[in-house]
This record gives structure tokens, C-alpha cells and sequence, in this order.
């Protein structure tokens, strides 16, 4: 079909669409009664007609449905149902804010069409409230978003303690970490062990596994979707804390009451600071002249919105996280001279955009964004020497830097369209300028004796890559009938690099069938491109993990994706799921035997082969989320293989191998206990199939050079032992005077089991009656024992 | 509060356990699989050594000798039975030998029939022609008092699309001997040593092929070069491979152009190529910080390797010019 065809039938289409009845539409916004905040994903049903919407991204609905008596009812997961009845005889602005619930909820049914619920056409993919993020037990008292999501069926971790995630057996490079719509690269802190997202910062978490709808583009295996709060438009609140590792503030307000907000939230971790007094004195006693060394990471999420009206917004935001190791030595040889030293070394995020959102008609919304994203990884040491002898003044600078880094520039245009409520059409295009910068290496030497001067300034390392991305989607859900409902669409997708053009058509799919008001099945296609990796130690997530562009050499990743599943809702208290998945992925990547990790930019094209990967399993998942008692099971059994078979590419001479985080088995249960409003606890207990490595077995003697010969039979050949863990955490809540004090303690590990982080070969030697033989073992590293925990937090 | 005490003795106690543990690894059903390693040469006897791997935890001297096969070597279709040669002096070279001497260009196969295994063992390889070379320019350089620099210019011509090489340098040196007892036997006891050099190439320095060469940098430095004339097309190349030796004071009392100096290129199969470049990515591994290598196997119904290859040993000209420029002698051996 020729484009002009497609341009008519879509046009054709909407035309349709928008006369297909005469009806009346009903918009406005759902908030938060207390913070003014706006609401995302609640539902707006009316029990006349049968008809509902859920509020977008903005908390903006627009329903349109015949003229005539109406009973609207507004549910959210938390918040009380409210419902209102009029008579519709013309387009109706309806704004609604919804009470928090209070906590024995379990009387009230709540039917909130979570895109995990049994009535929306979505499927893999999970919406976790922010309340449950902070309430899963976690190391050192920091609420960490993805620790929280490896808990979730068909989501793993790496390796004890990292943050990274892989999802449905994709690598941790093909996840799109979305932060108020716009990509963010680095998501770990301290190597992997934090995650970048402060959840004091956070509205709303949506994670896509699979069936992706077509709005999404970029990556293979998951979106994270996240937005941050807009602030209070009421009163100024704020939240203090301080942890193990970790202070925290967020303030939040008006800035101009009911048309400006601000959402304002920093976090930085002290053991710098806690160390320097130690690290001072050990300077001295090992008589290293002033020291000062340390490490802390930061974030910070600043968030601005005006409303023009209730018709326009305009938001600002901004989030910068880094990460910084520093060392200074200073000397001090008597009045003439002194030497110091200088290190540092960076990486992290910065990301500022401004989305205006307006509001055409009652029936289609407009967002508009600019974007600026900033991915940093520098490293420099540099030696500074004054001198002064025989009246001659000599003075020497010696610098070494390493650079690395990514900066895109986003512009995109995207509208959601309401027709009616049986159709959601989303359409939209965007365009991404990529700026890559894989490494830089540079020198600086700067020498001055009397009058002599010698400069020496050069610069080596590869160029900047500019690479363009473009972005076409259009998706439609629509509800056929009661029964039926799917969502359709298609990503188009163009991205040129170094001459080279790729481009890529993606068609999404997904559908639902209701069996009964409570039984749904769904199933989903989708077909995603990837035109960039991330050249990354698969064993522990190091800085120096580069994000590198598709060349004319290494082409772009691909993945289908097929999934089907039954939903239940049990009596409206617990959602249970199965869900069937199997993905294919072409042109993946991994290293060729012996490639280091170290000076990876260098000819990084001949450290990595291609190949394909398969991944197939099922999820199960039974999750209450109102009540006393909440919480969520969810298990997974899965495969995930990769073949290596292409010419001068192959990896295990051709034949299949798991994946390095192939794992059978991931089971996690959290449960939460809300006893009353002083008091709640919670446990989690996670059990998973050990990750895999590469053992060589087998050795033998080569009589020729004298060695021993390791011989390794296949790649990944090796499963760790399990991975199991328990962590509790309690919070006690006190109402104060001008606030709410919360002490929460938390023990991670809680039986203190020995979790493998990695196994090695050790070697050992031992005597007997034919003198002193060598021979090795195996050993196991693990990270962390049992680690209690408190923090303290007082909210105003 | 006596309770808590005892709960906090208990945490502290758990907490500083030791993070290494051994894990038990049951060998189970890992048998060992038998060994065949033989590196036949062009124009000299063939050895084909026989033994049988050990699980990687066992004890390192654990290999087992397989004393009792029968083997046959093919070449060109002409069958020969080795004969079990036992090495008092070491037992792991004890081998099966054949006295024959295969020539460039013939095809080999051999064939171990153990008892007790119902599949024989299998392998089969090529000798490759002779490497084609010439020696452009050789240079010592004796700037330096204490050490001289060689510099060699040598040309490599590949007839085969695909041709697989091996350089190595040896010069003279000697040593003090000492006997059991610790007491000095004898000095100046002369050998050849194989010597550390390096090769900075365009070819080596190309991002496209380093990593096939060496390290990232591009730059090669190592007692063997093993290459392929994959990495310029076939065809011909020049490469330029530079190593220096401390000189003792004899040495810089003698005539130092009159140093034995010997280059040994050797070309090799392919299967013996890949298997020595394996070795050498696994031995120079980073560890953790870098992928596992799979140690090249071409051996059927079991491990090991046979693999052929040809040497030409390239006694180095005595340079035929000298030049003085400030005072420093160089010796030139000009084509």
C-alpha cells in the first residue's frame, strides 16, 4: 500500500470515527484532594451507558457518550470511588478530586482498569503504586524503584545487590528507562547498587514487558514509564530523611496558588563526608601530605508545571544524578616547593525538557516536548608541581583525561484522540538527534623553568558519531464490543548513522476477550528495533559501560514478540495472571572469547559478534492490592538462549548456549501489613535459579609446551548454586505537630544466606606421602550478609 | 536489655562471617574424555601422545597415560602403525611414534583405537607449504653502550587465500652453570634464547585487525607473532619486528654484527593456528573482567589437537655495511 493510501484510509478513518453518533463529551481532571496532584490511569465509567476512559499521562479525561441521564463514577486504586449523576445536554468540564482511602479498604470493591487488569487490552505490563515501591523492605533503608520491579514475574536481577534488570531474557541494554517521557542512560548508582530514581520524586511507575503499544519505540525488552509529581498546588509539604548511607529532602507547593507548582527533591549520600576525618588521618600516618578522598552519588528532580488554564500546561523539569570518586594529595616540602595530586572521576545524567500540553478540542489532546538528555563518563588525573630554587621558579601541570558520553536532543508532537469512548487514538512523531562520544582520551603537560616554557596539548580518540532517529506511531484501542477490545498500531522508525540508513517498520498488536465481568484472555505481537548497545561487563555494571550506535557494520537488534495470558480478578480483591511469552531477537550482541572489558571503545567492533536469542516462558502473578493485607506472588519459569553461528562470528563452535542471566526458576512473594495508621511492616522472600558462568571442566596435559590446557566444553556450562533471601522492613508512624515522623527499620538477608556473586577457581597446594601436590576448588564471593538498617523521615 | 545485647552479638556475628565459602561441586556424571595432542612437522618424525583429562578440581598431577591404544597414521592414504616409545626421564612424553616424514602439501589422518572406548579417537590436518619471506633490511643498532637494538625488515608472501604464520627470533647468550651443589660449573655456557620483540605495523595498528594480532593499542610485543594473511588480503606485507639484548662486556669487546641471530617462521594448518591463538587469549586473559575462552578442539571422540606445521629456520646475514654517525657504529645488511 502506497503512503498516499495509508494518509487516505487514516483519514478516512477518523472521519468515521468522529461521526458516528451525536453525543456529548465530558473532560476535565482527576487529582489528589490533599496535594492538588493529578491523577494518572483512573478510571471514568458511566454505569448508564457502559462506557468509560482512563486519564492520561496529564490526569485529563474527555468522554464522549450520548445525550441523556449520566452516572459517572471516578475509581482509583487508594482513593475512595466517587460518583456523580447529571443530565448531559451539552459538553460538560468536569474536574473531580478523589479522598485517600482509609486503610480497611476491603469492604469496598474498587475496579480500577489498571492496564494489568482484566478489562484493558494491555497486557504485560504492571502499574506500581509508589506506595508499594516504599513499602518493599530494601538494603540500607533506600527505596530503590527497580529493586522493587525485579520482584515482579518476568523481571530478573543481574547479580546480588545490582540494580540493572533483564527482562524476558533481553540483555539490560534493551530497556527504555523513560523519565517524564524522555530517555535516561545511566539508571544505577555506586556501580549498580542504587538505582538513579528517587522514589520521593516519582508519581507513577509503568512497566511494559511485552505487547508493546506503538507510542513506544527504541528498545527490545521493556519500558519503564515514569513520571514525576508536579507538587502540591495547595500548600507547601516536605519530607525529610536520613538514612544508613543517605539524606534526603523534598519540598513541595505552590508557587503561584492553583496555576504554579513545584516538586523539588534531592538526595546525597555522607560516607564521604563521615570518612574524612579517617581518611585525613590515615594521610598522615602513612605521610601522604593532605589528603582528601572520597565518593558520593547525588540526584536531584526538579519539577515546575503552570496551567494556563485548565485547557493548557506547561511543565518544566529537570534531573541531574552523578556519580563522583575524588582524590587530592597535597605536599608540602618546607616554603619552596609542593606537589599536588588530582583525581576525579564522573559519570551520570542530566536530562531537561519542557512539554507544553494544550488541549485542541474536547476530544484531542496535544503534547509537545523538547528535550535535552546528557550521559557523562569522565575520568582525569593531573599532577601539579611549584618550585623554587636558586631564584629560578619552576612550575609543571600534568593532566590525563578520559571522556565518554552521550547528549541527545529530543523534539517530538504527539496526540491522544477521543472519538468516542470506544476508541483511543494515539498519533504522533518525533525526531532525536543523537551526539555519541564514545571515548576521548587527552594530555595536557604544561613545564615553566625561568624563562623556558614547554606546552604539549593533544587530544586522541574517536570523533563525535552524529546519528538521527526519527519516529512515526499511530495506535488505535478500541472496544469493539463488551467482549472485545484491541489495540493496534504501527512504529515507524528511520535512523541514519555515518551514511548508513535503517530503517524499520514496527506493527504492534494486542487484543482481549472478556469470558465474564471478572475473566479476560489476551494475547499480543509486537516487533521492536534497537539502534544502539551498551558494551557492559556482564558481570558487575562498571562506569566505563559505553553506549555505542548501530554502525555500517554492526546492524541494529530486532525482536518479535509473541504473549497470551488469562486475567482474574477475585472478587475484586486480587488480580491473578498467567502469562505465556515467547520472544525471538536478531543480531544481538555478545563478546568474542577473550574479549576484555577494559579500553572497550577501542576497535569495540572486533570485541563483539552477532548472533540471535530466544527466550520463552511463562509468569504467574496473584497480587492483592487493597486491605490490610497487600502484596503480590509472582512466578517465572523461563529459557533463554543464544546461537552464535554466523561466519567468523561464531561463539561455541555454532551451537546454542544460555544466556549469561538464563535462569528456570524466579519465584518472589511480598506481603505488606498496614495494622494500623502507626504501624506497618513488610517481607519479601526471593528464590531464583542460579545465574550461569563458564567453567572449564576438564584440563589435560599438552606434553609439547609442558602446560596444563583448560577445555571448556560449552559456553555458560555452569549454574550457581540458588539465590535465595528474606528482608523484613517495620515503619512506625507518629503524628506530630507539624507533620507525620516515620522510623522505619529494615533487615536485608535476614537468615544471612551466602548468595554466590561470583565463583571462582581458587588454587590451594597440599603435601602428602609423594611430596607437594597443587590442586584448586571453588569458591564463592557473596556481598552482603545480613544488613540491618534504620532511617528516619519526617513528612510535613 | 540483656535480650538485646545477645540479639546484637548475634547480628554482629552473622555480619562478619566470611563472604568465601566453598562450593560444592559434585563431578557427577563428568567423565574423562581422552586426549590426543600431536604437532606434526614437515620433514621430521610425527609423535602422537596419548592421555586422558582429569575434572579440573582434581588433583593436578591426576593425568593418566593411555599406554595401550592402537594408533595409525594415514598420510596421503598410506596407512603406518605407531610404535609406544616410553620416556623414563618423563613420563607424560612417552607417545606413540612414526617414523615417517611428511612433506608440504600431504594430508594426515590418524586414528586411536582405546580399549574400553567404543568410538576411536579421530583427528585430521594438512602440512602447509613452507612460508614464502625475504629479508628486506637488518640492522643492529649499538647507540646504546649497554644494549643494541635489532631492527628486521621482512616481507611475507602468502599463494593461499587464506595462509597462517607463526615468527619467533632467537639470539645467542649465555649463563653461569652451577651444579647440584650450588657450586659455579662453568660461565658463559652459550644458547639461544627465544627473545620479547615487537612490531609496530600499519596492518597491527588498524583498528579493524589489531585485536586479532594483540592487545587494544594496536602495538605487538611478544615472543611469538602468530598471524594470518587474512589481515592484508592474501598477497604480500611487510612487517618490521624490533627487540634489543643487554650486551655483556665480552660481547661489547667482540664484534657485535657477529652476534647468531635466527628467525624461525613457521607456517601453520589452520586447526593449529586457532588452536594457538586460544592459548594465548586464554593465557592472557583478564579474568573476571573477560570472556572464557573455548580452547580450539579438532579432535573427534575426543579433545586435544593435531595440528601440522612447516618451520623455515632463517639464520640472519651478518650485516655487510657499517655507518658511523656521531660516533655510533651501525651495521646494515641491505638486500
Amino acid at each position: 500500500m502506497t503512503s498516499k493510501k495509508i494518509v487516505l484510509f487514516l483519514s478516512l478513518l477518523l472521519i468515521s470515527l468522529s461521526a458516528m453518533s451525536q453525543s456529548y463529551t465530558i473532560r476535565g481532571t482527576v487529582r489528589d484532594s490533599v496535594s492538588g496532584e493529578t491523577l494518572i490511569g483512573v478510571t471514568i465509567y458511566d454505569m448508564n451507558s457502559g462506557k468509560g476512559v482512563v486519564s492520561n499521562t496529564e490526569g485529563r479525561y474527555s468522554l464522549t457518550i450520548p445525550s441523556g441521564d449520566v452516572m459517572l463514577r471516578f475509581s482509583y486504586v487508594g482513593y475512595k470511588t466517587v460518583l456523580d449523576s447529571f443530565a448531559l445536554h451539552n459538553n460538560k468540564e468536569l474536574n473531580v478530586s478523589l479522598h485517600t482511602a482509609a486503610v480497611n479498604l476491603n469492604t469496598v470493591t474498587i475496579r480500577a482498569d489498571r492496564v494489568s487488569s482484566p478489562q484493558s487490552s494491555q497486557m504485560s505490563a504492571m502499574v506500581i503504586p509508589v506506595e508499594h515501591i516504599k513499602s518493599v523492605p530494601v538494603m540500607f533503608g533506600e527505596t530503590d524503584v527497580l529493586k522493587a520491579l525485579q520482584l515482579l514475574p518476568g523481571v530478573q536481577s543481574g547479580t546480588e545487590g545490582l540494580s540493572g534488570i533483564y527482562v524476558r531474557g533481553g540483555g539490560p541494554d534493551q530497556n527504555l528507562f523513560l523519565l517524564d517521557g524522555v530517555p535516561l542512560y545511566n539508571v544505577n548508582h555506586l556501580g549498580g547498587f542504587f538505582s538513579a530514581f528517587n522514589a520521593d520524586a516519582i508519581k507513577n511507575v509503568t512497566l511494559y514487558k511485552g505487547s508493546f503499544p506503538a507510542h513506544f519505540g527504541g528498545r527490545l525488552s521493556s519500558v519503564l514509564d515514569i513520571t514525576s509529581n508536579d507538587g502540591n498546588n495547595k500548600q507547601l509539604h516536605g519530607n525529610l530523611s536520613i538514612g544508613v548511607i543517605a539524606a534526603k529532602v523534598n519540598l513541595e507547593g505552590p508557587l503561584y496558588k492553583d496555576k504554579t507548582t513545584f516538586n523539588i527533591s534531592f538526595r546525597r549520600t555522607y560516607f564521604d563526608i563521615l570518612m574524612q576525618p579517617m581518611i585525613m588521618a590515615l594521610g598522615t600516618m602513612e605521610d601522604l601530605g593532605r589528603t582528601n578522598a572520597g565518593y558520593f552519588f547525588y540526584d536531584l528532580n526538579a519539577k515546575v508545571t503552570h496551567r494556563f488554564s485548565d485547557r493548557s500546561r506547561l511543565i518544566a523539569s529537570w534531573y541531574s544524578g552523578d556519580d563522583k570518586i575524588y582524590a587530592r594529595v597535597k605536599y608540602n616540602y618546607g616554603y619552596t616547593s609542593d606537589e599536588s595530586l588530582k583525581l576525579g572521576y564522573n559519570w551520570g545524567n542530566m536530562v531537561t525538557s519542557l512539554r507544553w500540553n494544550y488541549e485542541l478540542t474536547p476530544k484531542i489532546f496535544m503534547n509537545v516536548t523538547g528535550a535535552f538528555t546528557r550521559y557523562r563518563n569522565d575520568v582525569s588525573i593531573a599532577i601539579e608541581e611549584n618550585d623554587f630554587y636558586d631564584d629560578v621558579v619552576s612550575y609543571s601541570f600534568m593532566e590525563m583525561y578520559y571522556k565518554s558520553g552521550i547528549r541527545d536532543i529530543t523534539g517530538k508532537v504527539d496526540f491522544d484522540y477521543q472519538p468516542n469512548p470506544d476508541h483511543m487514538i494515539k498519533f504522533g512523531a518525533s525526531t532525536l538527534h543523537h551526539i555519541f562520544q564514545p571515548d576521548v582520551t587527552g594530555n595536557k603537560i604544561e613545564a615553566i623553568e625561568g624563562d623556558d616554557r614547554y606546552t604539549y596539548d593533544t587530544v586522541i580518540g574517536q570523533s563525535v558519531v552524529h546519528a538521527n532517529e526519527i519516529t512515526l506511531f499511530f495506535e488505535d484501542d478500541w472496544s469493539i464490543s463488551e467482549t472485545f477490545k484491541i489495540n493496534g498500531g504501527i512504529n515507524v522508525t528511520g535512523f541514519a548513522v555515518q551514511g548508513t540508513f535503517y530503517p524499520s517498520v514496527q506493527p504492534r498488536l494486542s487484543g482481549r476477550v472478556m469470558l465474564s465481568d471478572d475473566l479476560s484472555i489476551k494475547a499480543g505481537y509486537s516487533y521492536m528495533t534497537q539502534y544502539m548497545h551498551q558494551l557492559s561487563n556482564s558481570t558487575i555494571s562498571l562506569p566505563t559501560d559505553l553506549w555505542v550506535p548501530v554502525t555500517a557494520r554492526i546492524e541494529p537488534m530486532y525482536a518479535h514478540q509473541v504473549a497470551a495470558g488469562a486475567f482474574y480478578n477475585f472478587k475484586g480483591l486480587a488480580d491473578l495472571s498467567m502469562e505465556l511469552y515467547y520472544k525471538k531477537m536478531q543480531n544481538m550482541l555478545e563478546y568474542r572469547d577473550g574479549a576484555s572489558f577494559f579500553a572497550m571503545s577501542s576497535g569495540w567492533e572486533d570485541k563483539v559478534c552477532m548472533g540471535d536469542g530466544w527466550s520463552y516462558g511463562v509468569e504467574f502473578l496473584a497480587q492483592r492490592t487493597i486491605g490490610k493485607v497487600t502484596g503480590w506472588l509472582g512466578y517465572t519459569w523461563s529459557k533463554t538462549m543464544r546461537l552464535f553461528d554466523r561466519e567468523g562470528q561464531t561463539l561455541n563452535n555454532g551451537e546454542p548456549f544460555p544466556a549469561k542471566y538464563d535462569r528456570r526458576h524466579d519465584l518472589s512473594i511480598v506481603i505488606n501489613y498496614k495494622y494500623s495508621k502507626e504501624f506497618d511492616c513488610s517481607v519479601s522472600w526471593v528464590f531464583s535459579s542460579g545465574n550461569v558462568g563458564t567453567l572449564a571442566m576438564q584440563e589435560y596435559y599438552d606434553p609439547e609446551t609442558g602446560q596444563t590446557v583448560p577445555y571448556i566444553e560449552n559456553r555458560n556450562n555452569f549454574r550457581m548454586p540458588p539465590y535465595h533471601r528474606m528482608d523484613i522492613g517495620v515503619n512506625f508512624h507518629k503524628e506530630k505537630k507539624h507533620g507525620v515522623r516515620t522510623i522505619s527499620l529494615s533487615v536485608y538477608n535476614v537468615y544471612n544466606r551466602q548468595n554466590p556473586f561470583i565463583v571462582m577457581e581458587v588454587y590451594g597446594r597440599h603435601s602428602n606421602v609423594n611430596g607437594v601436590n597443587y590442586n584448586s576448588s571453588l569458591m564463592q564471593m557473596s556481598l552482603f550478609p545480613i544488613i540491618p538498617s534504620v532511617s528516619y523521615s519526617f513528612k510535613f | 536489655m540483656k535480650k538485646i545485647k545477645y540479639i546484637l552479638f548475634a547480628l554482629l556475628s552473622l555480619s562478619l562471617a566470611s563472604c568465601f565459602k566453598p562450593v560444592e561441586f559434585d563431578p557427577g556424571e563428568i567423565s574423562p574424555y581422552p586426549v590426543l595432542v600431536s604437532r606434526p612437522e614437515c620433514d621430521s618424525t610425527v609423535k602422537v601422545y596419548l592421555s586422558y583429562s582429569h575434572f579440573f578440581l582434581d588433583d593436578g598431577h591426576a593425568y593418566k597415560l593411555i599406554t595401550d591404544a592402537a594408533v595409525t597414521l594415514d598420510i596421503n592414504g598410506v596407512s603406518t602403525q605407531g610404535v609406544y616409545v616410553v620416556d623414563n626421564d618423563e613420563a607424560p612424553l612417552s607417545h606413540y611414534f612414526f617414523n615417517v616424514r611428511p612433506a608440504p602439501g600431504d594430508t594426515l589422518n590418524v586414528t586411536a583405537r582405546i580399549p574400553g572406548c567404543e568410538t576411536p579417537v579421530t583427528a585430521g590436518t594438512r602440512i602447509p607449504q613452507l612460508a614464502d619471506y625475504e629479508i628486506l633490511d637488518y640492522i643492529i643498532d649499538t647507540t646504546d653502550i649497554e644494549c643494541c637494538y635489532f631492527k628486521i625488515r621482512f616481507k611475507v608472501k602468502s599463494h593461499s587465500p587464506i595462509d597462517y604464520y607463526s615468527v619467533k627470533f632467537f639470539v645467542s647468550d649465555s649463563y653461569d652453570s652451577h651444579d647440584t651443589t650450588g657450586t659455579l660449573w662453568s660461565t658463559d655456557e652459550a644458547y639461544f634464547r627465544q627473545v620479547f620483540f615487537s612490531v609496530n605495523d600499519p596492518i597491527v595498528n588498524s583498528s579493524d585487525v589489531s585485536s586479532v594480532i594483540d592487545g587494544d593499542d594496536g602495538s605487538f610485543y611478544d615472543n611469538e607473532m602468530v598471524f594470518t594473511s587474512e589481515l592484508f588480503s592474501g598477497g604480500e606485507h611487510e612487517f618490521i619486528a624490533i627487540f634489543g639484548k643487554w650486551m655483556n662486556s665480552d660481547e661489547r669487546q667482540r664484534n657485535i654484527s657477529q652476534l647468531p641471530v635466527y628467525m624461525h617462521i613457521r607456517a601453520l594448518s589452520q586447526d593449529l593456528y586457532r588452536y594457538n591463538l586460544t592459548r594465548e587469549l586464554n593465557s592472557d586473559s583478564d579474568g573476571i573482567l573477560s570472556e572464557p575462552v573455548q580452547i580450539y578442539c579438532n579432535v573427534n571422540g575426543g579433545i586435544g589437537i593435531f595440528g601440522a606445521s612447516s618451520l623455515r629456520k632463517i639464520h640472519l646475514t651478518t650485516p655487510r655495511f657499517e655507518h658511523f654517525n656521531h660516533g655510533n657504529t651501525y651495521y646494515y645488511y641491505k638486500k
